[in-house]
């Protein structure tokens, strides 16, 4: 055990909590942390803010500098979410550029689908989505039955997508497609980077039980894209995705925890003017459980940081931490709706945080893998048993 | 940055595990009490010397293994798993004292022959005038055995005073105790001792990891046996461990051992650094916060897991003879000593309501840097 950061890992945390202090939207923090209610007004908000953390030197911090990054360690990477989290700061526009297509570009990629993709991703002149889920194709990922057929020089897509997040402003899209319907389902699946001012493409928005509108409905017809945007080989695109997803489902938000803990504070100071609440032993009680699980939380992150910078790897130790963070947070909201009382339902003014993020909650359980999913994930490949 | 056993580490638990594993098995006929067990006892005893595990905690020019809390918990891991019936962790305390406080008789319990232990639980008080006595009511595993005591003395809100009390024959009163492996006794302490015998440790809070690091050993016991027995076991012609209703039980089991594991290393691991930092009150604070985390978890998780253990098994987790009742005694025992969840939950609710309002807050001061 070796809990401690080196000097320079302390500068670079000092460095970053003072460029956050000069750079940070103003009157960010507290209520008015989910930016604008205008989603347009948001995009270009989180847009300008993701450039200003590049600019920084704050992405990319763990990707090879030849491809845009900062060349740095897990670490760096580790403390740049604690603090971006910490203060709420706002999560950008490009997740899944950041998240998900530019980590599988970086293990899957060709060196000039690297050197073109990944540093667009940091600037921002790129905005992607992921075409993965469908209608008939959700937990059950390898179901997916939009098509890519070809023709020539091009791929013919048609199909639909579904819960597509950002579609709305991404100019990309990473795109699970079915190139051979003859394999078995694992087998004849490939990814592709699909333009989507292609013609043929179609986003309807989706209203979420927020009111907001990140995700959507993405219709293929006829949509005809260069041979040669496929990522890693045809027919292969369900081990390229997968094996990577575990990894992301583990690193790619780090932030998370401290961002929970920001809002467990919030939500502390709050009750802080109602000593019924605060000097109740059954609020005690469960203030006392979300303050150690909140801290368990960060403890498996650093856990899963120390596997990956001493070179051990990540596997279904990710499930783990995904079902324990998703229903942690959970629950979280659930008791802020029971201390805040009758004043969560009525009234939204000053509560409005809590109550988005009540309601937001309710996704965490179902994206990325719900936790039935994980559930399974963790029961046969850590436990061993059978499927 | 490591956060994780090191290999040597990993190296000493092993050794524990295989010292411990070749011991006779508990097999404790219904009504029979500690004293029947008493061989296993004794041998687990010797075996544990042999090891130097007693002086795990004491430095290496005083005859110890110099080492600390990080081996400590993985150790306290195995004598967990292995439902040890022996106070292996009292001791491995006690001893940490007694080479602070009473050099004269540290080779008599580093060598087993004078065995200290400490309490399950018990308050005890210490007034100073015009004498410096020590007093109140404590359980106290294998009193009959002990030469002498571990007390934790409150000083304040936090009991950061620690004593070594000889008992001189006091055996106490036989009680009925939950884990069978457990013997205790209640005993009634009045004891005048020298001022210059207390040292500042948290013995307590070592105490606590350290119980919380044998609820996770025995945590882990339940589950690799259910999951076994899931691989195994039909019904409707199927492997019972296909099913997703026994599947998702075991799946949140699993998900809690490996976030008691966390809370047990990370916590052991602040334990050292607040050690080697005594003037960093934001070391101490940290240690503090962790080791309540860590106890209040795991005595609630670790309870949680054995009892899902019993229920995916079945009836045959309910009898006496399948034996899974003794860890389930065990976790019961520690996850009722050295602070209850309840009682670290609400030191917790203390912390988190101060930290959350002063500036900067909870989440102001990372450990890291």
């Amino acid at each position: 055990m070796d809990i401690d950061l080196t000097p320079q890992q302390q500068s670079f945390r000092r460095g970053l909590r003072q460029w956050l202090d000069d750079n940070l939207p103003e009157n960010w923090g507290g209520p008015a942390y989910l930016g604008p209610d205008d989603d347009e007004e948001n995009a270009v908000l989180q847009t300008l803010w993701e450039r200003r953390l590049y600019e920084a030197g704050y992405q990319g911090v763990a990707w090879p500098k030849a491809y845009g990054g900062q060349g740095l360690t897990m670490v760096e990477q580790l403390i740049v979410s604690e603090e971006l989290g910490r203060r709420a700061a706002p999560e950008g526009i490009n997740t899944i550029g950041k998240e998900l297509v530019a980590p599988i570009i970086l293990a899957a990629g060709t060196e000039e689908q690297k050197r073109h993709y990944v540093p667009r991703i940091l600037t921002v002149e790129d905005i992607w989505c992921q075409g993965f889920s469908e209608p008939d194709a959700g937990s059950d990922l390898a179901g997916v039955r939009t098509r890519a057929e070809r023709d020539g020089e091009e791929w013919v897509i048609n199909g639909q997508k579904v819960w597509t997040s950002f579609a709305f402003q991404a100019n990309w899209c990473i795109l699970l497609a079915r190139t051979n319907p003859d394999k078995p389902k694992h087998k004849g699946l490939t990814l592709f980077l699909v333009d989507m001012k292609t013609p043929g493409i179609e986003v309807r928005p989706l209203v979420q039980i927020t009111g907001r509108k990140e995700f959507n409905e993405v219709f293929f017809d006829n949509v005809r894209i260069p041979a040669g945007m496929n990522v890693g080989a045809i027919d292969d695109g369900w081990n390229v995705s997968v094996n990577l997803l575990g990894y992301e489902r583990a690193t790619a938000r780090l932030y998370r925890q401290a961002r929970f803990m920001n809002e467990f504070e919030q939500l502390l100071r709050k009750l802080d003017a109602r000593p019924e609440i605060t000097g109740n032993p059954y609020y005690r009680q469960q203030i006392g459980r979300f303050y150690a699980e909140l801290g368990i939380l960060r403890q498996l992150n650093l856990k899963t940081v120390s596997r990956i910078v001493n070179g051990d790897g990540i596997g279904a130790e990710a499930s783990v931490v995904k079902l324990f963070w998703s229903e942690l947070h959970q629950r979280i909201e659930d008791f802020a709706f029971e201390a805040i009382g009758p004043a969560f339902v009525t009234d939204s003014k000053d509560i409005e945080r809590f109550r988005y993020n009540f309601l937001q909650s309710r996704a965490v359980t179902i994206y990325a893998g719900t936790s039935q999913v994980q559930r399974n994930i963790i029961a046969e490949r850590m436990l061993g048993l059978p499927r | 940055m490591r956060c994780d056993f090191s290999a040597e580490q990993k190296m000493l638990a092993q050794s524990v595990r295989r010292a411990l594993e070749s011991l006779e098995t508990t097999r404790l006929q219904p009504g029979e009490t500690a004293d029947q067990i008493r061989p296993t006892a004794a041998q687990a005893k010797d075996r544990l010397v042999d090891l130097g595990v007693f002086g795990l905690l004491v430095p290496e020019d005083q005859g110890g293994l110099g080492l600390g809390m990080v081996e400590a918990v993985a150790v306290a891991m195995e004598t967990g798993r292995a439902a040890l019936p022996f106070p292996a962790i009292e001791s491995i305390v006690a001893t940490a004292v007694a080479a602070r406080t009473r050099a004269d008789i540290l080779s008599d319990v580093l060598d087993g022959s004078a065995y200290v232990t400490a309490p399950v639980h018990g308050e005890l008080s210490i007034s100073d005038a015009p004498n410096t006595v020590v007093a109140g009511t404590v359980n106290l595993p294998f009193a009959s055995e002990a030469k002498y005591m571990l007390a934790s003395l409150k000083n304040g809100h936090d009991r950061d005073r620690s004593v070594l009390i000889e008992l001189n024959g006091q055996r106490g009163e036989a009680t009925d105790a939950i884990d069978l492996t457990y013997g205790s006794s209640r005993l009634e302490i009045a004891q005048t001792i020298s001022g210059n015998e207390i040292v500042d440790m948290r013995s307590d809070a070592m105490l606590g990891i350290l119980a919380a690091a044998e609820i996770v050993g025995a945590a882990e016991h339940c589950l690799d046996r259910t999951v076994a027995y899931l691989k195994e076991r039909k019904q409707f012609g199927k492997v019972i461990g296909t099913f997703q209703g026994l599947k998702h039980i075991a799946a949140d089991c699993c998900m809690q051992l490996e976030a008691m594991k966390a809370s047990v290393e990370y916590a052991a691991a602040l334990f050292d650094r607040s050690a080697a930092r005594p003037d960093d009150a934001r070391a101490a604070s940290e240690a503090e916060t962790a080791y309540h985390m860590a106890k209040a978890y795991c005595s609630e998780a670790g309870l949680k897991i054995a009892e899902q253990c019993i229920q995916m098994h079945g009836g045959i987790a309910f009898t006496w003879e399948y034996g899974l009742h003794l860890h389930f005694r065990r976790i019961t025992r520690l996850a009722g000593s050295h602070g209850t969840a309840y009682a670290h939950r609400e030191s917790l609710a203390a912390r988190a309501l101060a930290g959350a309002a002063v500036a900067g807050g909870l989440a102001a001061d990372p450990e890291l840097g």
